[in-house]
C-alpha cells in the first residue's frame, strides 16, 4: 500500500537523524524490506555521502591575492586615525583618487563632471553581451547603494556630501570616457577589466559613504 | 558536530597566533600567510554557494578585505579559519539580495567554475568524475536550495543554524534541503 511507504521528507529526517526512535525503527525496517523505498533510500544516502566527501578546499583563482592586497593597501591609506567627519570624507576621496585604475582612466578625461553613467543607445549592438549584462548588474548595485547614501545624507555634513559627490563625479567621468573608448574598440579586454574595476570602486565608495554615519 | 571546514582546518596551524598578532599590527606579509592557509576553503565555500566562479572570486576578495578591516577585533576565541568562514557565510548570504539581478550576467548553468582543482590534503571523492558531476549538479540548483544544501550537507551546519543565518523558518530550510537532494539524486542518476 502506498500509505505504508516512507515518504521522501521522512526519509530525509531519517538521514538527518531527526526522527524519534520509534518512527526511526519503523522507517528503517520499511526501507530494508520495500524494494521501491530501498532504491530511493540508497540514492539519497549516496548523494549525502558524496556531498560530505567533496574536497574542503579548491584552488583559488590567479591574481586574487594581488587584488586583495591592492584593496587593503587602499583601506590602509584611508583609515582615519582621528575620527572626524571631514577626515572620513577625505578618506572617501582617497579611495577614488589613489586608484591606479582611475588614474589611468582619467588620463583621457578632460574635465569630469557629475554625469549619470548610462549605456549608449547603440551599445548593446556594439559591446559584448557579457559586458552589457555585467554593467547592468553594477548599475543595480550602484542604484541600491545610492539610495542608502541618500538616506544617510541628512546625517552628513555638507562638506562630506560635497566631497563624496565630487568623488563620484570623478569616477563617473572616468567610466564615461573609458566606455567611449570601449565603444571604439569593443574587443579590448583590458578596457573591460578596467571599467569593471572602476565600477567596483564606485560601489565601494558608495558603500563607505552610506556607512559614514555609523562609523563616525 | 564540527563543521567540515573546522574539521579540516583543525588543529590550528603552528604559529597562527603569532601570524595573527603580526597581522593585527599591520604586517601584510603575515596576513598573506594567513590568507594562503585558508583561501582554498573560503573560495570553495563561496563557489559552491554561488555556483558562479566570477562571483565567488569577488566574494572571496570581499571576505579577506573585511577580515583585514576587522582583524583588530579578532580575539582568538575560535580558530581564524572558523572566524573567516562565518564572515564568508554572512557575505555570501548578504549578497543573495543582489543575486537575481546578477543571474542575468553569468548563467548559473555555466559549466565554468565546477571543474576546479582541489587543494592537496583537502579530501575529496576518489572518483574525480563523480565529484565534478556533483559539483556541476550543485551549481545548477535553484539559488536558495543550493545555499541550504551546501551549508547543511557540505559544510555541516544544522537546520536551526541555517534558519537563523538565512532568516527562514526551520521548516522552510528543510523543504529547500529536501528539494535540493531530490534534484541532485535525479541529475546524478541520468
Amino acid at each position: 500500500m502506498m500509505s505504508d511507504h516512507v515518504d521522501f521528507a521522512v526519509m530525509n529526517d531519517l538521514l538527518d537523524g531527526s526522527l524519534e526512535p520509534e518512527r526511526r525503527a519503523v522507517a528503517l525496517h520499511h526501507v530494508d524490506t520495500c524494494e521501491a523505498c530501498a532504491g530511493t533510500w540508497t540514492a539519497l544516502r549516496d548523494v549525502h555521502e558524496l556531498s560530505r566527501s567533496l574536497p574542503t578546499a579548491l584552488r583559488e583563482p590567479e591574481g586574487l591575492w594581488e587584488d586583495i592586497r591592492d584593496s587593503i593597501e587602499r583601506s590602509r591609506t584611508v583609515t582615519p586615525r582621528v575620527p572626524s567627519r571631514l577626515l572620513a570624507a577625505a578618506a572617501v576621496v582617497l579611495i577614488a583618487l589613489t586608484s591606479g585604475v582611475t588614474a589611468w582612466l582619467m588620463r583621457t578625461t578632460d574635465s569630469p563632471r557629475s554625469v549619470a553613467v548610462r549605456p549608449a543607445a547603440n551599445a548593446a549592438e556594439v559591446l559584448p553581451a557579457a559586458f552589457i549584462a555585467a554593467e547592468q548588474g553594477y548599475a543595480a548595485d550602484v542604484a541600491e547603494l545610492r539610495a542608502l547614501f541618500e538616506s544617510a545624507r541628512p546625517s552628513l555634513t555638507p562638506e562630506t556630501v560635497r566631497v563624496v559627490e565630487q568623488s563620484l563625479a570623478t569616477i563617473d567621468g572616468a567610466i564615461v570616457e573609458a566606455r567611449r573608448a570601449l565603444l571604439a574598440d569593443p574587443g579590448n579586454v583590458e578596457l573591460v577589466g578596467l571599467i569593471g574595476a572602476t565600477y567596483r570602486q564606485k560601489i565601494e565608495l558608495l558603500r563607505r559613504a552610506a556607512e559614514l554615519p555609523h562609523s563616525l | 558536530m564540527p563543521l567540515a571546514f573546522e574539521a579540516a582546518a583543525s588543529p590550528r596551524p603552528a604559529g597562527e597566533a603569532e601570524l595573527i598578532r603580526r597581522a593585527q599590527s599591520g604586517d601584510e606579509a603575515a596576513f598573506r600567510q594567513l590568507y594562503e592557509a585558508t583561501v582554498g576553503h573560503i573560495f570553495a565555500l563561496c563557489l559552491r554557494m554561488t555556483g558562479d566562479r566570477l562571483r565567488a572570486r569577488e566574494l572571496t576578495h570581499d571576505v579577506y578585505v573585511r577580515a583585514w578591516e576587522r582583524l583588530s577585533g579578532f580575539r582568538g576565541d575560535a580558530a581564524l579559519g572558523s572566524w573567516l568562514h562565518r564572515i564568508a557565510v554572512n557575505i555570501v548570504l548578504a549578497d543573495e539580495r543582489g543575486a537575481k539581478r546578477r543571474r542575468a550576467r553569468i548563467g548559473l548553468a555555466d559549466d565554468e567554475g565546477v571543474e576546479e582543482e582541489s587543494v592537496a590534503g583537502a579530501g575529496g571523492s576518489d572518483d574525480p568524475d563523480t565529484r565534478v558531476d556533483l559539483e556541476r549538479a550543485i551549481a545548477l540548483l535553484p539559488p536558495r536550495a543550493r545555499r541550504v544544501f551546501v551549508l547543511h550537507d557540505v559544510v555541516g551546519y544544522q537546520h536551526a543554524e541555517i534558519a537563523e543565518l538565512m532568516s527562514l523558518a526551520e521548516a522552510t530550510v528543510r523543504v529547500h534541503l529536501h528539494h535540493a537532494r531530490r534534484m541532485l539524486m535525479e541529475r546524478l542518476s541520468r
